[in-house]
């Protein structure tokens, strides 16, 4: 009895490591989604995310809404049960240079994806950045644990073959969340693929190396936006349709910046004028001008039929 | 013109030309107003200043605010709710924000709307300011739209939002600049208003929405003299 008791801790022990992996694997997977996203924005697009330029909540804007609002709904409950809480725990645990230095160790891993674009987009002086930065911060900076790069004014360029895609004139398709990564359009979750082959060396490493690296950094870019996050599910009016704008406005944003575009005079007309209500107004009065006119020469023919009636009597 | 007047078939063309002169004629008129009307502003700079000035004025209070550590939160977020009252032009940012929808209110309704959306976006973003008390926000540059809006450009300097662009567009409305749209980061909060609140009305009509507002509105009036 003791021994089957015995075994039994050691599945219910095994089980409860399967649970833990997966688990794991869904934190893992999240952090993923949002660095790549936007590893320096995603403050503000964990307040916010983006949209069709002019009138994105037409229905053509998001055709697949209905789907992705289930998978909305799945990764809030997620993050809401999951992520949210162990990032707390994340934050309470960590003191602030530790948290710091998790940054920025990540931003050094994703760099060759940075350069790969910068490539791609033959920005080659920016391509020169990324390089000058890897090598700073890889080396004065300890393997990346301080921006050594920032402190000597190497910017901190911000690409992904998303953005390559939409350099070269590749529009970015219906929006799409993805389950775990979050909100998408085709164009960027095809880029995202792409971008995640940047980080090949990961293979280097045991499996569990990677999840580790991957967990840590979710948990810690999450811990950086809990109020964020938290005040703009409470504030938002619909949070979907927040994340939905939000994301694709600031990845139309950032399209137009890595096309040399101004992207906001686009929207202008649409968004700040009021135009089409004079317009309406206008066209009201002509309608009713031309009711009025139509009336008349009814009136008239009418007046002419009678009288040339009245006159056929007469001459009858 | 001068084609008719010089050529042997001027006789054919004189007719022609007269109306291709007043054609011409007429859209050079129409062509000059229209490049007065854009080039109006003969001194950029001297029209940007003044936008330009407000909202460096602004962003110098709303930091000082932030800046009395000693001072309870409540009592920041109250003077800076003060601060954004003063400085946005709340009628304008409510019609943009419902666009078609505005015309679907009675008065009465858009009355009430622009009272409580300016509660509500003076209180959210009165409780979220205070929690960015290490930051600093350069102004860097303006320009001018086309129809004569200022867009004043500025960047988060410190801070965990170090970098992050955020620009403030402003109109001039009896002789005041005001701000009517915020633009972080590319996301502007007009344009997100707007989708959320036409996706509200279109699901459950402005009762809706005046039901959510007022309801986010009474939240807030819970939450802020709780945060200390």
């Amino acid at each position: 009895m003791r021994w089957t008791s015995w075994r039994g801790f050691r599945v219910s022990l095994i089980s409860g490591r399967k649970i833990l992996f997966l688990s794991l694997m869904m934190t893992f997977l999240m952090p993923f989604a949002q660095s790549g996203a936007d590893p320096v924005g995603a403050g503000v697009s964990g307040t916010a995310s983006v949209s069709e330029v002019s009138e994105p909540s037409k229905s053509n804007g998001d055709p697949l809404e209905k789907m992705n609002r289930g998978i909305f709904w799945l990764n809030e409950k997620g993050d809401i049960y999951l992520v949210a809480p162990a990032a707390r725990v994340w934050r309470w645990v960590t003191p602030s240079f530790v948290r710091t230095a998790v940054v920025n160790v990540n931003r050094l891993i994703l760099m060759p994806a940075i350069f790969g674009n910068d490539i791609f987009q033959l920005k080659f002086d920016k391509a020169g950045e990324d390089f000058l930065r890897v090598v700073f911060n890889a080396s004065f900076g300890l393997g990346g644990l301080i921006d050594v790069a920032t402190m000597v004014d190497i910017p901190q360029n911000d690409e992904d073959f998303g953005q390559t895609l939409g350099y070269w004139g590749v529009p970015h398709g219906p929006y799409l969340m993805l389950p775990l990564f979050g909100p998408a359009t085709v164009r960027d979750g095809v880029g995202r693929v792409v971008d995640s082959g940047a980080t090949f060396y990961f293979t280097l490493l045991p499996i569990w190396g990677t999840f580790i690296i991957r967990g840590v950094d979710l948990l810690n870019l999450r811990s950086r936006y809990l109020e964020e996050v938290d005040e703009s599910r409470r504030d938002a009016f619909d949070y979907y349709v927040f994340m939905r704008e939000a994301y694709m406005q600031n990845r139309d944003a950032k399209v137009a910046r890595a096309r040399g575009e101004d992207y906001q005079r686009a929207a202008d007309d649409d968004l700040y004028y009021f135009d089409d209500e004079e317009l309406e107004i206008e066209e009201y009065n002509d309608q009713v001008e031309r009711k009025l006119q139509r009336e008349q020469e009814k009136k008239k023919q009418d007046n002419e039929a009678s009288t040339q009636k009245d006159a056929g009597e007469v001459k009858q | 013109m001068r084609f008719g007047l010089s050529g042997s078939r001027s006789v054919y063309f004189f007719p022609k030309s007269k109306v291709s002169f007043l054609i011409l004629a007429a859209l050079s008129v129409v062509l000059l107003s229209a490049s007065s009307a854009s080039s109006e502003i003969d001194d950029p700079e001297a029209y940007m200043a003044p936008p330009r000035a407000v909202a460096q004025e602004t962003l110098d209070r709303v930091i000082s605010v932030l800046s009395q550590k000693d001072v309870p939160s409540r009592v920041r977020v109250s003077e800076i709710e003060q601060i954004v009252f003063e400085v946005f032009d709340f009628a304008t940012m409510s019609k943009l924000v419902l666009a078609r929808n505005w015309k679907k209110f009675d008065r009465q309704q858009q009355k009430e709307f622009v009272k409580e959306f300016k509660l509500y976006l003076s209180r959210t973003y009165g409780g979220r300011l205070d929690r960015y008390r290490q930051t600093a926000i350069e102004v860097y540059g303006s320009r001018i739209e086309p129809r004569g809006d200022v867009t004043v450009l500025s960047r988060v300097q410190g801070g965990e939002f170090d970098g992050i662009e955020m620009n403030y567009r402003m109109r001039e409305r009896t002789g005041q600049w005001k701000v009517i749209d915020i633009i972080v980061e590319g996301v502007s909060l007009v344009s997100n208003f707007r989708s959320q609140f036409g996706e509200v009305i279109n699901r459950g009509g402005p009762e809706k929405l005046f039901e959510k507002m007022e309801e986010k509105n009474a939240e807030q009036r819970l939450i802020i003299p709780e945060v200390d």
